[in-house]
Formats: structure tokens, sequence, C-alpha cells
């Protein structure tokens, strides 16, 4: 898997992506405000058929390409890809392709088009605008470009409705990488033309502007007033036939509660805070509702495997033992937290079982791993970074700084803005010796997540493995699953991999985030799928 | 005569004389809010020196089963969102602050009063270039430039110190050099430099003691608003970090529980209110009765 080399993943918009909390904390209250009365106004004419969105993030472009913070909640509406997911599953399903096939080798994916499909423009949807798209995607090398650039060798467009894929190595996930959440949204190729400036591939112009053929239209985007509306598209392929809403209207409200005042209001219909007291306090309320569902996102602590004294298995072992998992439980998230036995959460289908996950609150058995380790009696201090404004991380660091005080060892915690954060833990050298991140995998397969979290080409800033953990069987197994389609054996690889760093405490494993969602009662058909990030379907939302 | 002239002069002693004093004292124990300000001051000192030995529980234990407990006889301010006790860690808070703001403004009046000695005593380029540098850190509002500092150093409660004190030093600076430049003029002053004192004679003791009354003066309003500068670099996380009670950080954390759990920011905030409270109306009563201009009428 080439996860490695793409710094672009690792963009603040990739970081917001998985923050999932828009986390600006400087100056979100008096952008909160803001966007709260306009929102009142552009409610007053909001009817059945007009949903109001509390957006957590601003939006940096709209560009399909580059999008890979949850501004893709925006993007997928306007937007789509040549395959979906079924429902809540990983399951890959037809969208602006009607079949596909590979070899045997997993180099070779064919995938048929769907015919009488046009874009925004009116330029027909073709096998031209896939090449142009993953193209344009690999050219530009950001968000979800790593998974594609040294992976697609060549593309060829046989006939309009006929697009292969050369690989120039194996990848069984090759079909879930273009079902992820972002990445090879298709653009028409006639608007980038048009619209580009330079070399720019017309990023400028897609950044306020778009050219997809999803089922809404960017009706306006104001900057200034925190504002995306879209607007049904006549011409979707998908008709308009059964429920859907006319409108869709974007408030970006970074600020939870001012989202929550937003939606006891009426100013909003659908709320995307994560903030559990938030959550709990709304499902209270009448006219409210909050719907739950099992996510993919992981919670956990990364510890540092390549300095002193964490480069000691026992220290961290030690740690993982010491963490109030109960507390952190009811403390941080009320109890919405699902166990997690692993990298992988329970939602994939390679998830460990709780017999491979010996980790539980036990500070005798903590102590007596410090014991047998490098410093028997603690006396030493870790540093542990915080994202700036996030409540659910500075909590799961004090509960642990509690605990460690019992063994001798002292945390010592600095909160960073988000980008200072990103900088220096993207770094071996000046990553701090703890880090509480969340994680959710990029596309439907286990490889997503296993590879930037713990795999060796991930560290730091290049993927998402900020424990700068390596190890050569767990890339042994790895590199194996992706080059067979034997579905089985592939998650036996993955069971392999996982319990090897489990068994070294790569991370303190805390859970799984259940995503609660707060709107109004009278919403219809929220639909969410864990392994699109925190997006919901907007084609199928209604209103009653 | 020569003999009579030399002693006047060196006798004419720096600073101002205890009749002064005592009538400045006497003047504000004669303002009411004066008394208000110094019971405050008096109960928040008191709660710094003490704060950890009378806070009922230990300001850092986690407790689950204590999550955002309103305020009970178990738990007089309630609880905080991990279930530690509130009244321990705003007690706990009182030193972080006071002692903070103490060592801002000892680093900002020792850098500032001895810089406006220089500036003010030997003018000259010294004091053009002082005064240039004092006017590009007066061009900042003095809590945007603190944030600036604070946010290239990193985040801390020391780092917040520092920032802070090199915010403020100017003021003190500017307000140190005007009253040297009229000092200096003044007939003791001249009488020491045509007798051959020495500019550190003359600056320690003739001059620094009549700035003295002043400086304190300045400093015992300025106390409150160290104390906010603090609270608010905590407020946006760029000064103590967790687990430390600082009050606006404390504030900082409570704020998305302002509907459900009044108490949670309520009461570091009112802690920081009458802090600033108090040291300002002590300040303000001071300047009244020390200031030798109103204290004439």
């Amino acid at each position: 898997m080439t996860q490695g080399g793409s710094w672009q993943r690792f963009s603040r918009r990739g970081f917001l992506r998985r923050l999932g909390l828009g986390a600006a904390a400087l100056g979100a209250g008096a952008t909160g405000l803001e966007s709260l009365s306009a929102g009142r106004a552009a409610a007053a004419g909001a009817g059945a058929d007009t949903l109001v969105v509390g957006q957590d993030t601003s939006v940096q472009t709209l560009d399909p390409q580059i999008v890979y913070d949850n501004t893709v909640r925006i993007t997928r509406g306007i937007y789509e890809g040549l395959v979906g997911l079924r429902g809540g599953t990983a399951q890959v399903i037809p969208r602006l392709a009607t079949s596909w096939q590979s070899s045997p080798d997993a180099k070779t994916w064919t995938f048929k088009l769907r015919s009488g499909v046009k874009f925004h423009d009116g330029t027909p949807f073709g096998s031209d605008a896939v090449k142009a798209t993953v193209e344009r995607l690999i050219t530009i090398n950001r968000g979800m470009g790593y998974a594609y650039k040294g992976t697609v060798d060549t593309i060829d467009a046989p006939d309009p409705l006929t697009v292969r894929f050369n690989l120039s190595h194996p990848d069984a996930a090759f079909a879930a990488k273009l079902a992820a959440v972002s990445g090879a949204l298709m653009v028409s190729p006639a608007a980038v033309k048009a619209h580009a400036s330079g070399t720019d591939l017309a990023q400028g112009w897609l950044a306020s502007h778009e050219a997809g053929t999803g089922p809404y239209m960017l009706e306006s985007y104001d900057k200034g007033a925190g504002q995306v509306v879209l607007t049904q598209f006549p011409g979707y392929w998908g008709g308009w036939g059964g429920r859907h809403v006319k409108r869709i209207i974007f408030k970006i409200t970074p600020e939870a509660s001012t989202q929550r005042l937003m939606l006891e209001q009426q100013d909003a219909d659908v709320l995307t805070l994560v903030a559990p007291d938030i959550i709990d306090a709304l499902a209270k309320e009448s006219g409210i509702k909050v719907l739950s569902f099992p996510t993919m996102r992981i919670f956990y602590i990364a510890m540092h495997c390549q300095r002193e004294p964490l480069k000691d298995v026992k220290i961290r072992q030690a740690l993982s033992y010491a963490f109030d998992y109960e507390s952190a439980r009811s403390l941080i998230f009320n109890g919405n937290l699902e166990a997690l036995y692993g990298p992988l959460p329970n939602a994939d289908p390679a998830h460990l079982s709780p017999a491979d996950k010996p980790y539980k609150f036990d500070m005798a058995k903590a102590k007596q791993l410090l014991g047998e380790s490098s410093h028997p009696n603690g006396g030493f201090t870790l540093s542990l970074f915080l994202f700036q404004g996030d409540q659910t991380f500075r909590k799961a660091a004090e509960i642990l700084q509690n605990q460690l005080k019992q063994l001798n060892i002292s945390l010592n915690i600095q909160e960073m803005s988000s980008s200072v954060l990103l900088d220096k833990a993207g770094k071996p050298d000046t990553a701090p010796d703890l880090l509480p991140v969340r994680n959710y995998p990029d596309y439907a397969d286990p490889s997503a997540m296993l590879d930037a979290t713990f795999g060796k080409d991930a560290w730091g800033s290049a993927g998402w493995n900020f424990s700068f953990y390596a190890n050569d069987k767990v890339e042994a197994y790895m590199k194996e699953a992706n080059q067979i389609t034997n579905q089985a054996r592939r998650m036996q690889l993955f069971k392999n991999a996982q319990k090897i760093v489990v068994d070294e405490a790569a991370a303190i494993f805390i859970g799984t985030l259940i995503n609660r969602v707060p709107m109004r009662a009278d919403v219809q058909g929220y639909s969410y799928n864990p392994a699109l990030g925190n997006t919901f379907d907007l084609y199928a939302i209604s209103k009653s | 005569m020569l003999s009579s002239t030399l002693a006047s002069a060196t006798s004419v002693r720096a600073g101002p004389g205890t009749s002064y004093l005592r009538r400045s004292f006497r003047l504000l124990g004669r303002i009411p809010a004066a008394w208000i300000g110094v019971a405050i001051v008096a109960l928040l000192l008191l709660a710094a020196l003490a704060g950890p030995a009378v806070a009922p529980q230990d300001p850092y234990h986690i407790s689950a089963a204590d999550k955002l407990r309103p305020p009970s006889p178990a738990h007089w301010f309630g609880t905080d969102d991990l279930g530690r006790d509130l009244l321990s860690r705003v007690l706990t808070g009182a030193r972080i602050s006071l002692a903070v703001s103490v060592v801002v403004l000892a680093l900002a009046m020792t850098l500032g009063v001895g810089l406006g000695l220089i500036a003010g005593y030997w003018g000259g380029w010294a004091d053009e270039a002082l005064m240039r540098t004092t006017d590009v850190f007066l061009a900042f509002p003095r809590l945007v430039l603190a944030i600036v500092i604070a946010a290239t150093l990193g985040a801390g409660l020391s780092n917040t110190v520092f920032a802070i004190a090199l915010s403020w030093w100017p003021w003190y600076t500017r307000l140190v050099r005007g009253q040297i430049l009229s000092l200096r003029e003044m007939e003791y002053v001249q009488a020491a430099v045509s007798l051959g004192g020495g500019p550190r004679r003359i600056l320690m003791r003739h001059l620094l003691p009549n700035v003295a009354t002043t400086v304190v003066i300045q400093a015992s309003i300025d106390i409150g608003f160290a104390i906010l500068a603090t609270a608010s670099l905590s407020f946006i996380g760029l000064g103590a970090q967790p687990p430390t009670p600082e009050w606006g950080a404390l504030i900082a954390q409570a704020r998305s529980y302002m509907v459900d759990a009044w108490w949670y920011p309520t009461f570091p905030g009112l802690a920081i209110f009458f802090a600033v409270l108090g040291f300002n109306l002590l300040g303000n009563a001071i300047r009244d009765a020390f200031d030798p201009k109103l204290g004439s009428k």
C-alpha cells in the first residue's frame, strides 16, 4: 500500500475532518453568533422543502478533489463517485458506474459507466470525465490523492462508457477507494478546461463553483455570512420521485452551544456537533430527536514508540493498564462509547475480540509491569499535546494524568492550536510522548485504517501514525493482504497484524465513538454510513 | 555660607515625608470604596495563602460518580465535568492568579522603571531609542500583543507571565520617564548634581524614591488587569494547561456547560470579577489618597 509520500494528506483540512469538531476555538463565538442571526433569517422562509444544517466546519474550498474535511457533507450532495456504499454497510454498489470487474491479480479494474448522465453544466458524463477526474486528483495530490498516486499507473477509455484503471501494483481495495467519502468525485472536464487558470486545473474556480452530476446544485456560497445553499438539479439521473427536500442550507456554526440554540429555536433541522453533554441535554427536549449510529471512528492515545521511556514496551503496557477505561466512558462520553479491542472498530469485519485485548483498568498490574521495566520506580515526565478547545481529548488526558501520579509518572499537558500541534506531532523528534487522537478509515477496507495508523510509511505527517510504530511482521501481513483477493484470508492477515500492535501496546485503545445526531423531530430519512466519515445522504433526507 | 548650602542640599532628601504619608493614609481611610477593596483583597490573599489548606477536597481528584453536581453542602460550588470539587479548584486558582499577576507586575515594573529612569535621566539617543521602542509596543493593544507573544512562545503559565510582562513594561517606562523629566530639573536634584553626585547616587537616592509613589499607585490599579489578562490568555488556551485550575482556564472548560450547569462557569467567573473589582477599588482609592494634586484639595 502506498501510504506515504503525500504530505498534503496531512493538511489542516485533513486534521479537521478527523477532529470532527471544527475545533475553531478562537473566535468561534463571534462567528457563531453571526451565523445564528443569519440562520434565523434563512429559517423564516424555510418550509418543509428546505433543510437547514448546522455545519461545524467552515468551507476552505468546494473543490471535490481537494475537500477532505467535514465540507464533504456539502460536496457529496453536488458530486458523485463511480460507486457508492449500500446503506450503512461496506458493500460497494453501483453509482455512476453500473458494473465493474477486476483481473485475478487485482491490477486491472474495468468499469462500465451509466449512460444518459449529465453534469450540471450540461456536459454528458463519460469515460473521458473519469479519466480527467482521477488524473486531476493525482496531479493535485491533496486529500485522498495519496490513495491513487503511485497506485494508478494509466487510465484507458476504450469507449465513452468503459474505463479501465491499470494499477502499478495489486490493490484488492481499489473499488473501496473509489467509494470513499472524498477523492474521485466526478467533475465536468469541460468546466475544468473552461475555467482553468494557468496550470491550476480550475482549482481557483472550483473553490467556490461546481460542476458535478449530483442531485443538488450550488445555488449560492456566501463566505462572509458562512452560508452554503444547495438546490435540486432538475436533470438528476436518479430522478425526483419520492421524498426529497428542494433546498439545503448549510449554516457554518463551529460553536457547539450555538448549534444547540439553533436547533432549539427551530433555526436548524440537523446538527453536526459532537459534544456529548450537549447532545444528552438536547435528547431530553421536546420536538427534538437524537439518532444513534455505530461509527468506525476510534478514540485512542498514541504512544511514541521510538523515544525513551515509552520505547520500552513494558512501560507502554503499564500505561495501558493504568488508564481508567470505565471512568473515561462515563465522564467523557456519558456512557455512549463502544468498546475497542484493537486498531479496528467493531464495525470493521476484521476487528479483534475482547479476548485479544488484555488491557483493562488494573493499577496493580500496571505497577508490576512498570517494576519490570527500565524505569521500575517511575520518576519520569511524559509530554502530551492537546488540540485546543477539544474537551474530549482534554478529559482523557486528565484522567490518564490522575492515574499516572500513582505510578510516580508525571504528565505534562500542553494545549496548542491545530496547525502548530500537527506540525510538531508530525515529526518523531518534536512529537509528544502521548497524543490523544481520533481516526477513521478513508475507505471501507481494513487496510485503510491499519496502514494509516500503525504502518511504517505513515509516520506522523505522512499518515496518521503518531505512535511512530513500525514492525516488520505487521508490514508483511499487511502487504500480503493487499495483494490477494481471498477475503477470508485477508481478514485473518489483518487480525494477525492487529494482535501484534495490541500486544506491543502502540496506543491506549479507549473506544469507538457512537455518532449521535440531534435533529428536529420532523426530519425523515437521515441515512448514515460509518465508512463515509461524518456525512449523511442529502438525497435521502426529507421533512414531514 | 557654602557649608550651609551644602548641608541643605544634601539634607533635601528624596521621597515623600512622613507627614505626607500619614495624611495620605488618613485620607485613604475616609474613602468607603477603599474598605471594600481592602476586604476583598484581604479575602483573596487569605485564599491564596491558605487555599490548599482550607480547600475541602483535593482539587485534582477525579470522580466519575460526582460529575457536574450542582452546589450542595458537600460541594459548595458544585463539581466540574470530571467530578472535581469546584470550590477547591477556585480556591487553588486564587493562589495561581495572584502569584502570576504579582510576578507579571514585578517583571514589568523592574524592566519598565529601570528603562524609564535611563531614558528620563540621560535623554539623548538613549531616550530616543527607548521611546521609539515603547512606541512600537504601545502601538498594539496590550492583550493582543500578549496573545501574539504567548502564541509564539507556546502555551504555558510561565510563558504567559513573560508575555504579559513584556507587553506591560512600556507603560511604566513612559510613566517614569515623564516624572524624571520634570524631577531632574528640581533644585535639589540640580544641587546634588552640582555637588558632584554621580548618576547612580542621584538616580537611586533622589529620583527613584520620588517616582516610587506613582509607580506603586499604578501597580495597585494594574494588578487587577494583570489577573484579567492572565485569565484571558488561559481562556483562549495559551495560559495555564490542564489540570491547573487557573480561573480563565476553568471558564474555558466550562463554557459549553453554561446552559446545563450554571455553577461551573459562574463561580470561577465571580472569582475573577471580585478579584479585579477588589484591586481596582483599592487601587483607585490609593491613587485618590496619595496623589499630591488631589490630596491638596
